[in-house]
């Protein structure tokens, strides 16, 4: 979990990913920001996020990124 | 076409049979309106809406059949195939997967290719069907969605067609999404009167905004772009303004008119406008102006193209020299590239190109030069999150936005460069006061779209601020509604620019 939120602070500093639940409800984070992230976690955990999984229940919060990066390692 | 006596007549014996003889066969009106009503509008170009629907229904089944072999196969193997032949049997299977996608997107969106580029064709006479950039958009985004495993390809062709030809949306779009309207048509819609009057209210808002200021704002329009010789710059600048206004009312009043007759039948479609010109920067503006194309593009060609291994190797070797080029760079260039689809989306001429990067570029910059600007509003002490500031980035997106617009403004790139050789060599900025009225409108005129341009922003201003003005109205005592629905039915008749003598406008975005 620590170094995904190493990745989410180096993609957006001014957000706080500890407490935020609606990144892509509220438009917090926009395209730019998600194709940044995945492309790093990717690298970083050895996965391949795909197109249909750039929903906004994977990525609302740095929880549900970290569930979704958990179930794609099992 | 929306609002002919004929059309309006069409919906209405529609829906007497939908909520009462026909009342369980639904799907089935629906299905006879939508092909009667593009028979009678198009007949001559059906085929093409027959080509596509045929072509993207049994290439989806296809699709699914090759996704479920593929898995069927792999578990009767389980013990049997070492993991080197199920990867290489999974790689065959995705390969034939993606020529099968790739075969039947490229006839459809050929087919639509050939009247886009008619201008440098030999046939520029022919004529683009009806809402064939809509149906072609909607009919692929479907097959992808069954190409990922999102949504089950549909085994009753029937059913699919109606998705496709769904007669409200296919005039304009919205571009819509399978998983989200499939189903509700066959779902029980009961009639409900006040869902229908909130339709009509819709309808009414939608046609108030085409014929009241749309219509209006056209005859000025068009007259100054008819003349891209004589008008002067301050002339011209004015016709920009104006063409963003005419633009926005007239396709988001035709997509209200649209959603307002589809929620009559209890049918919702997609969102395609959010206030587009409360948008502070050009990004939140493309969230917010034609949604349902934008959002296409995103998930259809913009995550696809940054999700690729090209992407991610120019990001990592960028990203080892400079973490912030990195992730900018390569997400510009994906820019560039979606938004030039948008543009190509409208027409393929020079001026949509010029239309397409002029966006791209911005959104590319944008994000490159973050940090420039960044330290910019820290050098002057500025608060984003001020009314002032909220303030400058509406008025620059509106500039941007009117910019990109003038490529389209006259039809040609050279018509741009003429206008832009006016506003630089020949303003006179005393003309327009002087020569407004030479263009068409009268000051009557120009007062009637000020109110109505004023009671628009009031209206959108209460939605910003998260009000359900049609819920609101509804809440309200009976004989204010009746006054109300009354008083705008009114001003459409009065104000609104219409009847045999005015050749009314067919609507902006019907012809893309």
């Amino acid at each position: 979990m620590e170094e995904l939120m190493e990745i989410l602070k180096g993609a957006r500093p001014d957000v706080d990913f500890e407490n935020e639940e609606a990144l892509i409800d509220d438009g917090i984070l926009v395209s730019f920001d998600i194709i940044y992230i995945v492309n790093a976690i990717n690298e970083a955990f050895d996965i391949e996020v795909s197109v249909s999984q750039l929903k906004p229940e994977n990525f609302n919060s740095a929880k549900a990124i970290w569930e979704m990066i958990q179930s794609m390692q099992e | 076409m929306l609002y002919s006596f004929s059309f309006l007549l069409f919906v209405a014996v529609l829906l007497i049979v939908y909520y009462s003889v026909l009342r369980n066969h639904q799907w089935l009106v629906l299905l006879v309106g939508s092909l009667a009503f593009y028979l009678v509008m198009d007949w001559k170009y059906a085929a093409f809406l027959v080509v596509t629907t045929v072509i993207t229904f049994f290439g989806a089944i296809k699709l699914e059949q090759l996704t479920n072999f593929q898995k069927e196969s792999i578990k009767e193997n389980k013990e049997t195939w070492t993991k080197e032949e199920k990867k290489a049997f999974k790689a065959a299977v995705a390969k034939k997967k993606r020529l099968l996608l790739a075969l039947i997107a490229i006839v459809a969106f050929g087919m639509l290719m050939v009247f886009k580029c008619k201008k440098f064709l030999p046939f520029s006479w022919l004529i683009l069907p009806l809402g064939m950039s809509f149906y072609t958009f909607q009919s692929i985004g479907y097959l992808v969605d069954v190409y990922r495993g999102e949504v089950k390809a549909e085994r009753n062709f029937l059913h699919y067609a109606l998705f496709v030809s769904y007669f409200p949306q296919i005039i304009q779009g919205p571009i819509n999404r399978f998983d989200k309207l499939h189903h509700q048509f066959f779902e029980k819609h009961s009639f409900d009167f006040a869902q229908l009057r909130s339709g009509l209210w819709l309808y009414l808002w939608g046609l108030f905004k085409k014929l009241v200021i749309a219509e209006r704002l056209a005859q000025f329009v068009d007259k100054v772009t008819e003349h891209t010789d004589s008008p002067p710059g301050s002339i011209v600048v004015i016709a920009v303004f104006l063409f963003n206004i005419e633009l926005y009312a007239d396709f988001s009043g035709g997509i209200d008119m649209v959603c307002g007759i589809s929620e009559m039948f209890g049918i919702k479609l997609a969102d395609n406008f959010k206030r587009p010109f409360f948008a502070t920067t050009i990004g939140d503006y493309w969230h917010r102006w034609h949604i349902s194309l934008s959002n296409w593009i995103r998930d259809y060609v913009f995550y696809p193209l940054a999700l690729s291994k090209t992407y991610a190797k120019l990001s990592s070797r960028l990203g080892k020299r400079n973490a912030h080029l990195g992730r900018t760079i390569p997400a510009g260039i994906v820019s560039v590239i979606t938004f030039l689809m948008i543009g190509l989306w409208h027409e393929f001429s020079f001026a949509y190109i010029a239309y397409g990067l002029w966006h791209g570029f911005i959104m590319a910059s944008a994000q490159i030069f973050e940090p420039c600007f960044n330290f910019l509003d820290k050098l002057f002490s500025l608060n984003k999150e001020s009314y002032a500031m909220k303030l400058f980035g509406r008025a620059r997106t509106w500039i941007l936005i009117s910019i990109g617009e003038m490529f389209t403004f006259t039809g040609s790139f050279n018509g741009f460069l003429r206008l832009f050789d006016q506003i630089i060599h020949k303003f006179e900025w005393y003309r327009v006061i002087t020569d407004i009225e030479l263009y068409s409108l009268t000051y009557k005129d120009f007062f009637v779209v000020g109110v109505g341009v004023i009671i628009w922003y009031v209206v959108s201003t209460r939605q910003e601020n998260g009000m359900q003005i049609r819920e609101h109205i509804a809440a309200q005592p009976w004989l204010f509604r009746y006054i109300l629905t009354a008083g705008v039915i009114m001003t459409i008749l009065i104000f609104g620019v219409y009847g045999s003598s005015y050749n009314a406008a067919d609507f902006i975005y019907g012809g893309f």
